[in-house]
């Protein structure tokens, strides 16, 4: 199996309020200096216990992550750590022109030495409000823009493009991708059709487990092998949220007390702030609610290390998965109970798990 | 403006539109019928979009021996409605017969568009089945183009696997690097006939040559996308060289 760390580089911020979007008067620049960090700790921590992949994302508007750009952190990661896969899970396409993120993928991919691997996104309505795109469009915007990308990196010629919501005339992607054609593609799914889609072109499997219970994981994975999709470790990537603690006890304790089902970068955090965005939603373009999420009300994968490693298992078992991109820090447990989760982690659970 | 249907060359053609360019328009397989997006262009371009020989509803005994001899039975025609020099626009046949034409009348063509041209394809091409072929040719539901009669569907399909099936490729290729009128390539991304990527090939081989993706059609560009087509060839017929910059 193969595991990767995905951690947002929080704002180091116990103490504040919670909320979003958070007001620029929250950012204390000593606090950013330490975010970061932090998070460069956590990256050093998984690369020395022999993780094979660091993950970024892109998120705005909060303390949850200081990773509005995922290229660009990518691009130091890919500096950082000479020897891991980076993961580029990944660029928000509606909020971007699809040539820049064609360019900047491109761009890391050389830099590392073709070591990414990319996954591209919807985004969520916190970050349309944020962008000032109208949400009920970024469906239709996220195919075009994928199709784009992809011609950007495959089209020898130069070429132009006459679409719905991207027009261009002269389109020269430059650098291209080392890897040819392009990158490894994860794409991120919640349903079984999704995942035959992906299987049928090429992609590698992405599954959130936070927002794709086990069984509806498992259907997807069905899916994905029947329409064709690879059966190596690498093409099925399971993301999931994992605490762990020295007993069962404390670390049901910590997701209480921390709420560590919190996902407080895919929605508004609280129903009244999501009602909110989705109120200024509607004014403007006519639709499209900010929704509260309903992710679980912890981890997936939560207890003690003996308890973490037999629900691995079982999960590796019941779904499929090959790969494990894990995140460990979550908005509001305080930076040493994570690192010491991901320390256990690391030296307990990964060990017997890669035992078998 | 819409365009009306009269007689040139002795068969059935669409014209109409103002202005003082003339856009030609030679059709595809499927005969000539009122592509949308030719009667979006005919605001402000005149349009002559001649029935080809061979493509008549019913009998139809004209000469399509080769390529060259339709194209100079178009000339002919254009002649006789005192058109010299043009835009020549062609649609996946008609855009093969569109080459053939500006090698054989470089000085009566201004400006070259080929639309989900038909000259290249892939070694392993060959044509889909019955079922598939709606499926190749739109990629939205909507309005459709009749389809013709059966003895009038035989004797296109006979014309098309003779003169494009027949097409010596290679010696095309070599030969369509002297044209230098500028030329548009538009291939939709969802053309189920011929992979859009064949796009290149005339990019590759005309240094005249532009290439642009119409997304979201499939081989039917005007069709399913007739606005967006007629937008893109009409600003190509106007402006030309300054279009597009080059490579």
């Amino acid at each position: 199996m193969k595991v990767g760390l995905w951690q947002p580089a929080e704002y180091a911020a116990e103490g504040l309020p919670t909320g979003w979007p958070a007001p620029g008067a929250r950012w204390e620049p000593e606090r950013g200096a330490e975010s970061v960090r932090r998070a460069f700790e956590l990256y050093d921590l998984a690369v020395e216990n022999g993780f094979d992949m660091l993950s970024v994302a892109e998120h705005h508007g909060g303390y949850g992550s200081l990773v509005p750009s995922p290229t660009l952190m990518a691009a130091v990661l890919a500096q950082r750590y000479p020897d891991v896969t980076i993961g580029i899970l990944g660029p928000i396409l509606p909020l971007a022109s699809p040539l820049r993120v064609a360019e900047e993928v491109a761009m890391v991919d050389v830099l590392s030495g073709g070591r990414t691997v990319v996954g591209f996104f919807r985004g969520v309505p916190t970050e349309y409000l944020l962008y000032g795109t109208p949400p009920a469009e970024t469906g239709d915007m996220f195919r075009e823009a994928f199709a784009l990308v992809l011609r950007c990196w495959t089209e020898p010629e130069v070429f132009g493009w006459e679409g719905r919501h991207y027009r261009f005339r002269t389109v020269s992607t430059w650098p291209r991708p080392l890897q040819q054609p392009h990158p490894p593609i994860v794409s991120g799914v919640t349903n079984p059709e999704a995942a035959a889609w992906a299987g049928a072109n090429g992609h590698r499997l992405g599954i959130f487990g936070a927002v794709v219970p086990p069984d509806r994981a498992a259907q997807c994975v069905d899916a994905y092998r029947a329409a064709g999709g690879g059966t190596g470790d690498d093409d099925i990537l399971y993301r999931v949220r994992v605490y762990v603690a020295d007993t069962d006890e404390e670390a049901e304790a910590d997701a209480a007390e921390y709420e560590l089902g919190n996902m407080r970068l895919l929605a508004a955090p609280e129903p009244e702030r999501a009602a909110a965005a989705g109120k200024v939603l509607a004014a403007l373009f006519g639709g499209g609610g900010a929704g509260h999420g309903g992710p679980p009300p912890r981890p997936e994968f939560c207890g003690a290390p003996e308890t973490v490693i037999r629900q691995l298992r079982e999960s590796r078992d019941a779904v499929g998965w090959g790969s494990l991109d894990v995140v460990a820090t979550f908005p509001r447990l305080p930076y040493d109970k994570a690192r010491r989760s991901l320390e256990r982690f690391a030296t307990e659970v990964l060990p017997a798990l890669r035992g078998g | 403006m819409s365009l009306e249907e009269t007689r040139l060359g002795g068969r059935r053609a669409l014209v109409g539109g103002d202005g003082d360019d003339v856009l030609v328009f030679l059709h595809g397989g499927g005969g000539l019928h009122r592509d949308p997006s030719v009667e979006l262009l005919a605001g402000d371009l005149r349009i002559v979009a001649p029935e080809l020989p061979g493509f008549s509803a019913g009998e139809d005994d004209g000469d399509t021996s080769s390529f060259d001899a339709i194209a100079e039975w178009v000339v002919a025609a254009l002649d006789e409605a005192h058109v010299e020099t043009f835009t020549l626009a062609g649609v996946s046949f008609g855009a093969v017969l569109a080459l053939h034409l500006a090698l054989a009348h470089p000085d009566r063509v201004d400006a070259l568009v080929l639309l989900a041209p038909a000259a290249f394809q892939p070694e392993d091409w060959r044509l889909p089945d019955l079922d598939g072929l709606d499926r190749a040719l739109f990629a939205h539901p909507g309005p459709r183009p009749e389809p013709p009669d059966e003895a009038t569907f035989g004797r296109r399909a006979e014309i098309l696997g003779r003169l494009v099936g027949g097409l010596d490729r290679e010696r095309l290729r070599a030969r369509i690097a002297a044209i230098d009128a500028p030329t548009l390539v538009v291939f939709g991304t969802e053309d189920g006939l011929i992979p859009p990527e064949m796009g290149r090939e005339y990019r590759a081989a005309m240094p005249t040559c532009s290439l642009v993706y119409l997304y979201d059609a499939a081989h039917e560009l005007g069709w399913d996308r007739p606005d967006a087509l007629a937008e893109l060839v009409g600003d190509f017929a106007r402006r030309r060289e300054a279009f597009v910059v080059g490579a």
